[in-house]
């Protein structure tokens, strides 16, 4: 069996994200300068609240991994983010995973893939 | 006068006396001509189908018959409209009880659209917006300039210089600086504190970093205190850029801005201070329970729009009294106001949500739709009249919208036919896109209501047709002597007159208060603009692309025949017809004198209907008088006008 590497990289996002999150949460994911096929993981397990505004911003920088021709994947939303994910059905868009380890397991199982 | 129970219509009353809404006046008195007028009317399209129908001529017959049904239906649906016209009345935000603390007033946006008009005018309307009564901290102003253009760029800037020496803001930053001065002495002083204990340098670090945090906020706030800003959005070739509202969708999604609510203005309004102490009150409801205000769920606050550029007469019917009075109260009594696009403010929370649901749906069509989510992810895109659509997603995901029938800003209007024309063109365009890709009638989330409200926009659109026929039968029967009906003069004059007479009384008490002149010159555009109706019908339907055409702010010279002449050949055709049927008359071989004399009165009514767009076409500004800039008389103006306001 082989083995591809394949570049992660975790995003731990924390406390209210809205409006005034956009350009951060940008910032944040532009400075990796993504090559493609690189993974990007954004935890919102410290999130305390999330806005619509904050949620563009998710998008936003969704857009910017998908151009890079990297993936996007999301990971512990809080049951408020669920619910907000739910409600503009963004469960369509992102690939989101409850906890880290669904994450991880499933990035196993899918891809056959250590990570680097 | 009646007060409104609280309905499901409106946001549930907290604690009243901060807003209250009633009836307007003559309200009840419309009511009761108005149904007067429906009955009228029904019996009266009951007689023209049952008694009238000329069979000897049916191809002539059954397009007046359908035309009359067609209006009729229109009216009907026009009175539902106006049935419930609501007066607001509201204290303002720095007087609210009990009162909202300054520093917990809302974070403002403003967005200043402009697309290549001059730059003094984006000047003036930009200065005005820093100058509102509102905490500086608390206001920003975006520039979102889509034409790229350098000397924006640099007015923009230098406006912040100025601003920011302005004796409001100075004032402000002093106070932030002598709080953070506060700060590093205390942080000083515990930087030199030592203590050998870990229980109390644990302390000293906790507060540190407590009193490091405060001053990293502080510097912060004195960044933001440049508030005027300048987004102009890069617009590459091979792509759609959506327009107004791509530029608007830019600049939310830019990181740039994060105020809660956002102020839409064309270049050319200028805001008076007052604006949003009186708009925003109505975004809060205040729970008696915890004693504190709420967000609630209304998503706009639209406020009516005016000129400060009108010649006397006002020859293109711009005044829109009509338009903002008894129609918009009359919606807003429906939940169902409309958002114009400008002299609006938006709760930036209900804009996204919205916007990010249907970029949802669209995104699950089409994924490649992510690359340009900054474009398309707040404000409607698919139509040429963004701002209507809009606001009807947001009445279809059950946000609230409000009226507020207070004159607060003053634009330019467009002083030559050409552009008033293509302004009203695009608004007809856009009004009849919208309702083939997004039907109200079948869009879930909407009351019937609101689909009825936002249907019959779009239906009275449809009038260039049945105006064609209004105009041309009384020449065809003229000069060819086929009745559309078989009837004689006097029973028509018995049916049809009742109606009309009845119509009438019904407008007046429904416009009571504007200036009959400036009535006349709405239906009179209703009327003459039939040949533009048609073809905005015809070019959307065809699907031909639209573009989105910015109304020029300042005058284009000339005169504009060449524009009218669907209008002058049926002006000219009624006279040789009039004239016609008096030559018969007087040489004594007119068959029957009592229905040419009917058939030449709705002739003449038609010239009088025709003739303020083919004068409009010939009107020249007189040399002493400068249509711009004229605000000055008009602001004192304005404020007579707001002391007649009530307040609560």
């Amino acid at each position: 069996m082989t083995t591809q590497s394949i570049v992660l990289h975790q995003i731990e996002l924390s406390g209210i994200i809205d409006g005034t999150c956009i350009s951060k949460v940008l910032r944040t994911v532009e400075v990796l300068d993504l090559k493609s096929d690189e993974i990007v993981l954004i935890d919102l397990k410290k999130v305390e609240f999330m806005d619509s505004s904050g949620l563009s911003a998710l998008i936003m920088a969704f857009k910017h991994v998908r151009a890079a021709g990297a993936k996007l994947h999301l990971c512990s939303p809080t049951d408020q983010v669920k619910v907000l994910l739910d409600l503009t059905s963004m469960d369509q868009l992102f690939s989101i995973y409850s906890d880290r380890s669904t994450f991880q397991a499933s990035l196993h199982s899918l891809h056959n893939l250590s990570i680097y | 006068m009646t007060t409104v129970e609280s309905s499901n219509f409106h946001p549930p009353a907290s604690y009243p006396r901060n807003s209250r809404s009633r009836l307007k006046r003559h309200t009840l008195l419309f009511r009761y001509l108005a149904e007067i007028n429906i009955i009228l009317g029904a019996w009266y399209i009951q007689w023209r189908i049952g008694h009238t129908l000329n069979f000897n001529a049916l191809w002539l017959a059954v397009p007046l018959l359908i035309a009359e049904v067609y209006s009729y239906v229109g009216g009907l649906m026009f009175t539902v409209g106006l049935w419930r016209p609501l007066e607001r009345q509201v204290r303002s935000l720095n007087a609210l009880i009990p009162a909202i603390p300054e520093i917990q007033y809302p974070v403002v946006d403003i967005f200043v659209t402009c697309y290549n008009e001059p730059v003094e005018i984006i000047e003036e309307t930009t200065l005005a917006a820093l100058d509102l009564n509102y905490p500086v901290d608390k206001l920003r102003v975006y520039v979102l300039d889509d034409g790229g253009s350098e000397a924006v760029k640099m007015m923009a800037r230098d406006i912040c210089r100025r601003d920011r020496r302005s004796p409001k803001v100075q004032a402000h930053q002093t106070q932030i600086q002598n709080c953070l001065a506060q700060l590093r002495t205390e942080y000083d002083r515990i930087q030199h504190s030592t203590s050998n204990e870990t229980s109390v340098s644990k302390l000293v670090n906790t507060e540190k970093q407590r009193l490091k945090d405060q001053i990293e906020q502080k510097e912060r706030e004195i960044t933001l205190l440049d508030r005027c800003h300048y987004i102009a959005r890069p617009k590459p070739l091979d792509r759609p850029h959506h327009a107004k509202a791509g530029n608007i969708n830019y600049a939310l999604f830019s990181g740039q801005c994060s105020g809660e609510f956002i102020v839409t203005l064309d270049t050319d309004h200028v805001l008076q201070p007052r604006f949003l102490e009186r708009v925003l009150p109505y975004f809060y409801t205040y729970d008696v329970q915890t004693g504190q205000y709420n967000g609630n769920r209304v998503a706009f606050v639209q406020t009516p729009q005016d000129f400060r550029n009108l010649p006397d007469g006002d020859p293109f019917g711009h005044h829109a009294h009509l338009f903002y009075g008894p129609i918009q109260q009359g919606k807003d009594g429906l939940n169902s106001a409309f958002y114009t696009g400008t002299n609006a403010i938006l709760r930036r929370e209900s804009l996204i949500s919205v916007g990010i649901k249907q970029f949802s749906k669209e995104f699950a069509k089409d994924s490649k739709r992510l690359d340009e989510f900054d474009l398309i992810g707040a404000m409607s895109t698919y139509s040429i009249t963004e701002d209507m659509n809009t606001a009807m997603r947001l009445h279809a995901h059950g946000w609230q919208s409000i009226y507020h029938n207070e004159l607060m800003a003053y634009g330019l209007a467009p002083n030559d036919l050409g552009s008033t024309l293509k302004q009203r063109l695009r608004w007809a365009q856009g009004t009849i896109q919208v309702l083939v890709n997004e039907n109200p009638l079948l869009m879930k989330g909407l009351s019937f209501w609101q689909r009825l409200q936002y249907f019959q926009t779009m239906y009275s659109y449809f009038s260039g047709f049945t105006t064609l026929i209004y105009l041309v039968y009384p020449i065809l029967y003229s000069f060819t002597n086929i009745a559309p009906m078989s009837t004689d003069g006097i029973s028509f004059s018995a049916h049809f007159l009742p109606v009309f007479i009845i119509n009438r009384l019904t407008f007046i008490t429904a416009t009571w208060g504007i200036p009959a002149r400036e009535i006349w010159r709405c239906e009179q555009n209703a009327i003459a603009l039939f040949p533009l109706y048609i073809q905005a019908v015809v070019s959307v339907l065809t699907r031909r692309s639209l573009s989105f055409e910015v109304t020029p702010k300042e005058r284009q010279a000339g005169i504009f025949l060449k524009l009218v002449i669907p209008q002058l050949t049926i002006f000219s055709l009624t006279i040789l017809a009039i004239l016609w049927t008096v030559y018969r008359f007087a040489t004594g071989t007119l068959p029957n004198p009592g229905i040419y004399l009917l058939n030449s009165a709705w002739g003449f009514y038609n010239l009088m209907l025709l003739w303020s767009i083919i004068r409009a076409s010939v009107w020249q500004p007189e040399s002493s008088q400068t249509p711009r800039f004229t605000y000055k008389k008009q602001q004192s103006k304005s404020k007579e006008k707001q002391k007649s306001v009530t307040k609560v």
